[in-house]
């Protein structure tokens, strides 16, 4: 097992080398170039010529990169350009931001999405089953976006039931510590902030959670309809032991194998869905941080923001891997 | 004449696996309702992109009905225009209309980009194996490090805002699919016997690349290129819905019209409904019929 990680620990190295590389190349590509962008269009050529030199830019480009490379590693992102603060200082309240949204949306389609697909599968070729494939393939084909709207103009436009944008109330206290608002609501014994980070959780942490449930709906009904079939379950049942429990340790725990795979996978799809679901809601997380940085060329934004989300990916992405030899040990040996 | 310019054919017919027979796959795809649907969606929205300037009313820049707003936002569908207006007095159906080309054009040259790269590093990796596998292989790493998305968000900041550029950015983000694929494919198929004959006969690589592996480990490409049109759509109408689509009045995006009414949400929910179902409509005929053809070329998977 030890082996196994630390096999996949060095070949996540050179990844996450080319990946800096390439973020590092993108950023020197970009129309403009960085000196322009931190001086504004009307700069004349000589400042900029002086500014390139002060930050080692006119410096050949794999020196930049060693030098670059130095920074990041001592955790020296930058100052962003539109806000004249560190990039990192951002990151801690933005990172915590998407990743209580992405949980919540895990949650909602991981909590759904599993039971749907096992309902589907014991009504297999029914129509209980039909609806849970149309439902899916809908699901599949909304646009993350356009559910965020639909959603919002329902639930906070026209019923009013729920906030249309943001994390918080802005006359809602609250102390700041994680970023991760429930948590903090939580430690500080703050019920009416607690009640109101839900509130405003719940149309995003649907609209991002929607694709995710409808492809785990879709691999649960398949995996349980697989491992039906298979001989130790009937070995189960002309044991004589009871349906129920047949379902629970015989069908779901293996059934469970690909679902987790597909759990982990759906992590880029969040990242990427994030950006849009933010966008809609004005949840300030990753995705409307890059967002406006794009807007505003904010190159150090985007040089770490980007860096950081693909580490993010990369990391959990390695986890998967590991979390899944250790439930299938067959893994391993492959 | 060479030996092998004669012996060649007739190798290549002996050492030939029982290709999938399309007559076969036609056949089984007609039997599937989902897929018929698909292909109905499908040629629908081909047809409507392709006779845009017949179907639309209006051209889709033509403002002519300003004047009909009267300062509010907007006029519901109506005899007239059967889609309402938008706020800038542009007939919504024209601009539905002529959106089904911007974003089937998009998606299909991206799609032919990321499927002709792509193929192209999967058959040369899977084909030589070794060292060069490797390297093709660690790129493609590097690549899929990235959430897709993300990555075409790089690329078009990278590019600037435009057609083309939105079609590079896509296009290039799903180079490691295809990638992935095919290598997958050829090293199913180089183990096999008739590759090993047809090698140990004394054809050449090319030969052997060409004629034997590639028609065998192509039909997976054709599936996986249906459903990425899928995803191409909905990347198209997200890139377009963050304002870094094509900024042409008369190339309307279906993403792009989607962002411009979210202000008026409260006012004129149509202007937001119309675009998203013409994207979820579009998406959901190729999925169908992706999902279809999976069935149809392997049947076992049902």
């Amino acid at each position: 097992m030890l082996r196994y990680a630390a096999r996949r620990l060095i070949l996540a190295i050179p990844v996450l080398l080319g990946v800096s590389f390439l973020v590092f190349a993108w950023t020197r590509a970009l129309p403009g170039g960085p000196a322009q962008a931190l001086l504004g269009e009307r700069a004349t050529p000589e400042a900029v010529a002086a500014v390139e030199r002060s930050y080692g830019l006119d410096r050949p480009l794999f020196v930049q990169y060693g030098k670059y490379l130095e920074r990041v590693l001592t955790g020296d992102l930058g100052l962003s350009v539109s806000t004249q603060r560190p990039v990192l200082d951002e990151l801690r309240e933005r990172f915590p931001a998407t990743v209580e949204l992405s949980l919540a949306a895990m949650l909602f389609a991981v909590g759904l999405g599993i039971p749907l697909g096992v309902i589907a599968a014991k009504h297999a070729r029914r129509s209980l089953d039909h609806v849970s494939l149309v439902g899916s393939l809908v699901g599949i084909s909304m646009p993350v976006f356009f559910l965020a709207l639909i959603l919002k103009w329902a639930f906070a436009v026209k019923l009013g039931w729920l906030p249309s944008i943001g994390r918080l109330d802005v006359r809602t206290d609250l102390h700041r510590r994680t970023n991760l608002f429930i948590v903090d609501s939580v430690i500080s014994g703050n019920g009416t902030a607690l009640w109101d980070a839900i509130r405003h959780l719940v149309l995003p942490a649907i609209a991002l959670g929607t694709i995710p449930l409808a492809i785990i709906t879709r691999i649960t009904r398949s995996a349980v309809l697989d491992v039906m079939q298979e001989d130790h379950v009937r070995t189960a049942r002309a044991k004589g032991i009871a349906p129920r429990l047949i379902d629970r340790r015989h069908v779901l725990r293996n059934a469970l194998l690909p679902v987790v795979t597909v759990i982990g996978l759906q992590t880029g799809l969040l990242l990427s869905g994030a950006i849009l679901t933010e966008t809609v809601f004005a949840w300030g997380g990753l995705g409307t941080w890059v967002y406006d940085a794009v807007g505003a060329r904010d190159y150090a934004v985007l040089q770490g923001g980007i860096l950081f989300v693909v580490l993010v990916f990369v990391v959990v992405n390695l986890l998967v891997d590991l979390g899944y030899s250790i439930i299938d040990p067959r893994i391993r040996v492959g | 004449m060479t030996v092998e310019a004669v012996v060649g054919p007739i190798l290549d017919e002996a050492t030939s696996p029982p290709t999938v027979r399309s007559r076969d796959v036609l056949l089984r795809l007609r039997r599937n309702p989902g897929a018929l649907v698909g292909l109905g969606i499908v040629a629908l929205v081909v047809v409507v992109a392709v006779f845009a300037p017949l179907l639309a009313p209006e051209t889709p820049s033509s403002r002519a009905y300003l004047d009909r707003l009267g300062g509010r936002c907007c006029p519901g569908p109506s005899a007239g225009h059967w889609l309402g207006l938008d706020e800038l007095g542009r007939d919504e159906f024209s601009r539905i209309v002529f959106g089904a080309r911007v974003s089937l054009l998009v998606a299909i040259v991206s799609v032919a980009l990321a499927l002709a790269a792509g193929a192209l590093l999967g058959a040369v990796a899977g084909y030589f194996g070794g060292i060069v596998d490797s390297v093709v292989m660690r790129l493609v790493d590097i690549m899929l490090a990235f959430p897709s998305f993300l990555f075409a968000i790089g690329l078009v900041a990278l590019l600037g805002p435009g057609l083309w550029q939105l079609m590079v950015a896509i296009g290039v983000s799903n180079i490691p699919i295809f990638a992935r694929l095919l290598r997958g494919s050829m090293l199913g198929v180089r183990n096999t016997t008739y590759v090993a004959s047809a090698r140990v006969l004394g054809l050449p690589p090319r030969r052997v690349l060409l004629v034997h592996m590639l028609p065998n480990a192509v039909s997976p490409l054709i599936v996986a290129a249906t459903l990425a049109m899928a995803t191409a759509i909905i990347e198209t109408a997200g890139l377009g819905f963050l304002g870094l689509g094509s900024n042409d009045p008369s190339q309307p995006e279906w993403g792009a019209m989607l962002a411009n009414t979210t202000r008026f949400l409260q006012t004129a929910p149509h202007l937001a409904f119309f675009p998203g179902a013409a994207i979820v409509l579009t998406v959901l005929g190729f999925n169908l019929l992706g999902d279809g053809l999976r069935e149809a070329i392997d049947p076992r998977l049902t």
